[in-house]
């Protein structure tokens, strides 16, 4: 997917949440969703089984209008989490310009989380992308559960890449929108170095 | 700052809290970004600038294209300046063969990436031309500078010149059409 098409004065942003079943990859769109003003997005598509897990995908597109002269679009998409779900998942991350991952913070998660993180890098290998330098964030979700594991754990298991990573509580939306920040930044930064440059953080 | 909602070490150092205008932030931040990616990269601008005018023109702008593919930086200018020298000579041919009344036989007279083609074809429109019988001294003469072209071509294109056989063709009628539409799309634009 081209990011910046400088043509026709456009920028699109395709942004995967990925992760675990049941992780809150949906939950974090459905925050986002509810929050972005009716004029700036459309409408939230969701494939879903009866007991509201991600069938297919969540699709979300938001249009921040025009910035610098470009319009800018962001395609926020969720692939399914449960195993045999990998065809999907290898589809929807086709073309994407980032990752956000969203790790289960509940004790007995991280076999679940690690299996998953191993499962995009693996897919990201087969579309011809390097894990190593593709923009990709962390969220450790359900912080707001009494019995969590401790940060460094799931540092330990899950970044050893020193990945930018957000805690996030995303039922009450805590984290949400500083994790899509984050994403978005890298990925938008990582767009400036591949032309050669250097882009310091916002804000 | 809640502890709880700590970025990793080295990424921003006070994230916003849950607030009813969370997007706006967002937006505020990215909008941020995406102006500093932009604004360093003012070739891409000065390309872009020169494809919309030259695409408003009716010209195809691929080699401006390709440039501004271009993951390292480049100086536009020279490849402006080249595509620009390229488009004015091809809206001259142009011109040129309009002039004459030859069909314009599939060859693009919108792409200055293909100008020897309409070189050649306007070549070609020039020697298949036939004699005027008042005049035969007006054949194309080799050596003969190219701006004699459109001026005999147009004499002979006036409306009852004996010896303008393209006058009343419909491909010359079809073709001054299309060049009518161009300069419409022009003003409008």
């Amino acid at each position: 997917m081209s990011l910046v098409n400088y043509a026709t004065r456009e920028i699109t942003c395709k942004i995967v949440y990925y992760g675990p079943g049941r992780s809150g990859k949906t939950t974090n769109l459905q925050y986002i969703h509810a929050q972005v003003p009716d004029s700036r997005k459309g409408q939230m598509v969701s494939l879903a089984t009866e007991t509201d897990r991600t069938l297919f995908f969540d699709f979300l597109p938001l249009d921040l209008g025009t910035i610098s002269g470009f319009q800018t679009r962001f395609q926020l998409y969720t692939v399914p989490g449960q195993v045999y779900y990998d065809a999907t998942r290898k589809l929807v991350l086709k073309g994407a310009d980032g990752v956000v991952f969203v790790a289960d913070s509940q004790p007995g998660q991280q076999e679940e989380n690690l299996e998953s993180f191993r499962n995009l890098q693996v897919n990201l290998l087969e579309q011809g992308v390097d894990p190593r330098s593709f923009p990709i964030c962390l969220q450790y979700n359900k912080r707001d559960l009494p019995d969590v594991e401790p940060m460094e754990s799931m540092d330990d298991a899950l970044n050893y890449r020193e990945l930018p990573r957000f805690e996030a509580s995303a039922l009450a939306g805590d984290g949400v929108f500083d994790t899509l920040r984050g994403i978005s930044e890298t990925v938008l930064r990582q767009l400036a170095q591949r032309y050669g440059r250097t882009v310091s953080a916002t804000g | 700052m809640s502890d709880r909602m700590r970025p990793a070490e080295g990424e921003r150092p006070e994230p916003s809290a849950a607030t009813d205008d969370e997007f706006a932030s967002f937006l505020s931040d990215i909008a941020s970004t995406v102006s500093e990616v932009m604004d360093e990269a003012p070739w891409r601008r000065r390309l872009a600038g020169a494809i919309l005018r030259w695409e408003g023109e009716g010209l195809r702008t691929r080699r401006l294209e390709r440039a501004l593919e271009s993951e390292a930086a480049i100086d536009p200018e020279p490849v402006v300046a080249g595509f620009e020298r390229d488009a004015a000579r091809l809206l001259e041919l142009a011109a040129e063969l309009r002039a004459l009344g030859a069909p314009n036989a599939g060859v693009p007279l919108d792409d200055p990436d293909r100008l020897a083609e309409v070189e050649r074809h306007l070549a070609t429109a020039r020697t298949a031309r036939p004699p005027e019988p008042a005049a035969p001294a007006s054949r194309p003469v080799a050596g003969e500078p190219p701006t004699a072209g459109p001026e005999r071509g147009a004499a002979a294109a006036k409306p009852g010149s004996a010896g303008d056989r393209w006058f009343a063709n419909a491909e010359k009628l079809a073709w001054d059409w299309v060049a009518l539409d161009e300069r419409v799309v022009e003003e409008l634009g």
